[in-house]
């Protein structure tokens, strides 16, 4: 086995011991990362926790899941050993040094935190510079987890935990032909995450495999008070879903409005591929509509820019955000236009659609569609050619992936194939309200009977 | 320029003041429409505007003519009065008025007893009912608040269909300065600013010109208590009529004007989404919210 590109499963089947892992990675980081720019600070001590690691594993404990291996965090979690910028260069920003719940969750499993990977300024945004995608250094790795895209695909850590607002884990999983996965809203703390918008915020893990996504989920699931979007419903065993892959029988909705009709063919070609291959496995395919979406883009436009400008208010008023990156203190400044009652509208529409996609979950067990209508843009492109006209960057690599912010529903991205340049392509599943076990089942057996995941960027 | 307005121009029947109230959808009617002779006559001259229409006309007034005479004397001059339109008040309180075939349609124009109303590329005649309506039903009011409510039903009645933009009121009583002279140059709601502008005027300056010298008697120092008055911030004064700024106080942001330029070029597709948003009625919706206390 070569440690490249090992999942987490791989790595603690090996029986290779962590500081052996984690010189490795840090080793493939140093000679490597100067191209890709994904972490912005490493651990001191990461071959120290190694070495801890195997000394407990030599006495025959384990602490957990994730026992000696390294994981890498993004930079809008809080980390005790570790400092945090959320991305951001403005003065009078500093943030404590404490463990975020994710974090802690994380190291009490095991998991060496190796470093923190970049996310763009507060986590706004679907680029993340200046990082760059291991397929194709030209082009963004999406964002604004863009960081843990970048480092996950190319090697440099096996998973890496991002952040989800309006589709920040899935964009970047989606450009950089990782798994990405955003649970239900509520699943998983964000405790000790810098706050973006508290009711569209959510935590979730890039990861080379679905079993690996699972696993993730195990450890980080559950109840915490210090987040009061934190979900009490209890967490199931994930594993069983990953160990037994299905998909016959399996109800898959297909909306064909919003999420078709608007992206790259070479997109569609893969996606409609793969909802054919589970047609031929004994799914039962249905097309729907949910012409609410067209709603959408208003909803989380209002509730995201009103939000962030919230919680930047003290920055605002001080004059601070004029030190932002300019595209994400246009954002932040651009909330206080929004009113009051567009708010409220907006996290009224959020129950219709909400209702929508239940009636559509009635019916099914997975609503499955692209992830992105376009494969990952270059660096500095702000419009991308689809269907024969030009689209805002911004406006089409967050266009599929909100409507599952807005809903809450869990939702993962997984490679389905790559367009004619080389470039990945990626395969959404979303599911109902916790039902992460489906989502996990369903994305399992479609990475199991496909080989994309074996296939690895040029730069890495 | 073509001034496609509406306009009162009248005479108080009680004192002799002479007063115009004007507003349009193009930059500071208040600076070429209303023109007025202490004493002698008022007008306002409009549409394809030529100013020295009311000009000569004021001057055949001041010559001894009535207002129908000044007026059709006026015209005869002028070889474009297919594009004109004017009315026109003489001291006497004898109104004419005139409206060019060729002013933009809706246009037209009444005259009464001490009153000429006048208006073209108006949404329909609607707009001078309602002004005579409010003038003459608030012959209690002063003078210029009737002028001032003229131009405001005159508005609510539809206006200028382009739109709005700038508004004026200029009277003019025995003295040679004018007693009131108040332009709103460039605003989105121009004659509710009037309005506003109009009620401070009151309360702040009229007092002050009670004391100003008058023809024919000795100059006086302004009254104690008005100088103690403007001596005080504008906002401490009385009758000072709390105008939050949009941008600092009701939406929370201090940023300079190029900067709300380009904030408000940015937000336009997004409002744009919002919009959409607005047309659903979600009236029965609880929204995603819940406060568990």
């Amino acid at each position: 086995m070569t440690l490249d590109f090992a999942t987490i499963t791989e790595l603690t089947a090996s029986g290779v011991p962590a500081v052996a892992i984690t010189e490795h990675l840090l080793d493939r980081i140093r000679r490597l990362d100067p191209g890709l720019d994904s972490f912005i600070c490493l651990a001191p001590d990461a071959l120290e926790q190694a070495r801890k690691a195997d000394a407990e594993t030599r006495a025959g404990r384990s602490r957990g899941l994730l026992h000696g291996i390294p994981i890498g965090i993004k930079d809008n979690y809080l980390t005790a050993d570790m400092p945090t910028t959320a991305g951001t260069t403005a003065p009078g920003v500093d943030f404590p040094r404490t463990d975020s719940a994710v974090a802690a969750r994380l190291r009490a499993a095991g998991a060496i935190l190796i470093g923190k990977t970049r996310t763009h300024e507060y986590a706004w945004g679907t680029y993340t510079p200046p990082v760059r995608n291991p397929w194709d250094l030209s082009r963004i790795p999406g964002g604004s987890s863009g960081g843990s895209g970048a480092a996950v695909a190319a090697g440099l850590c096996p998973a890496a935990m991002g952040s989800d607002t309006g589709g920040s884990i899935r964009i970047p999983a989606s450009f950089c032909g990782t798994v990405g996965l955003k649970p239900t809203f509520g699943r998983i703390s964000r405790a000790g995450i810098v706050p973006h918008s508290w009711s569209l915020d959510h935590a979730g893990p890039l990861t080379r495999s679905v079993a690996d996504a699972a696993l993730l989920l195990q450890v980080l699931a559950g109840e915490d008070a210090a987040d009061p979007g934190c979900s009490a419903e209890p967490v199931p065993d994930y594993r069983p879903a990953v160990n037994a892959p299905s998909v016959s029988g399996l109800r898959v909705a297909v909306i064909r409005n919003h999420f078709f009709g608007h992206n790259h063919p070479d997109i569609d070609a893969a996606v409609e591929t793969a909802i054919a291959w589970f047609g031929a496995q004994g799914a039962v395919i249905r097309d729907v509509m949910v012409p609410n979406l067209q709603y959408g883009l208003g909803a989380i436009f209002a509730i995201e820019l009103a939000s962030s400008a919230a919680y930047h208010d003290v920055a605002l008023r001080a004059g601070r955000t004029s030190q932002f990156t300019e595209d994400v203190r246009l954002l932040v400044e651009m909330g206080r236009l929004v009113t009051g009652a567009d708010v409220i509208k907006a996290e009224q529409f959020r129950q219709v659609l909400k209702q929508d996609v239940a009636r559509v979950l009635a019916d099914a067990d997975i609503i499955l569609g692209p992830t992105e209508p376009v494969t990952a843009p270059r660096i500095g492109e702000t419009h991308v050619a689809i269907a024969g006209g030009e689209e805002s960057a911004l406006a089409a690599t967050w266009r599929l992936t909100y409507p599952y912010n807005l809903t809450g529903l869990p939702a993962i991205t997984l490679p389905c194939g790559f367009d004619a340049g080389g470039l990945p392509i990626g395969l959404q599943i979303a599911a109902a309200p916790f039902a992460e076990p489906i989502l996990l089942r369903t994305a399992a057996a479609y990475e199991a009977a496909h080989d994309w995941k074996d296939r690895h960027p040029a730069n890495a | 320029m073509n001034y496609n307005t509406f306009s009162i121009v009248a005479r108080c029947p009680s004192t002799g003041i002479l007063g115009v109230a004007v507003s349009t959808a193009v930059p500071a009617v208040g600076s070429t429409c209303p023109h007025i002779s202490p004493g002698v006559g008022a007008a306002s001259t409009q549409a394809w505007v030529n100013p020295y229409l009311a000009i000569d006309a004021l001057k055949r007034l001041q010559s001894g003519a009535d207002a129908t005479t000044a007026l059709a004397e006026a015209l005869s001059a002028d070889d474009a009065r297919d594009l004109r339109q004017i009315g026109l008040v003489d001291a006497a309180g004898r109104a004419a008025g005139w409206s060019g075939a060729a002013c933009t349609p809706w246009f037209g124009h009444l005259t009464g007893d001490g009153w000429a109303i006048q208006g073209n590329m108006l949404t329909g005649p609607e707009v001078l009912d309602a002004m005579r309506d409010a003038f003459l039903g608030a012959a209690e009011a002063a003078f210029p608040e009737r002028l001032v409510l003229a131009l405001e039903a005159g508005q609510s009645a539809g206006g200028d269909k382009r739109g709005k933009q700038s508004a004026a009121v200029l009277v003019y009583g025995v003295e040679d300065y004018a007693a009131v002279d108040l332009r709103v140059d460039e605003h989105p709601y121009p004659v509710a600013e009037l309005r506003r502008v109009w009620s401070v005027y009151q309360a702040q300056t009229m007092p002050f010109l009670q004391g100003m010298p008058r023809k024919g008697q000795p100059p006086q120092a302004a009254p104690d208590d008005v100088v103690a008055m403007l001596l005080r911030s504008p906002a401490e004064r009385p009758g000072a009529v709390p105008a939050p700024d949009l941008w600092t106080d009701i939406l929370g942001i201090d940023v300079p004007p190029q900067r709300r330029a380009e904030l408000l070029a940015a937000f336009g597709a997004i409002s744009a989404e919002i919009r959409r948003l607005r047309g659903l009625d979600l009236t029965d919706i609880h929204p995603a919210v819940v406060f568990r206390p």
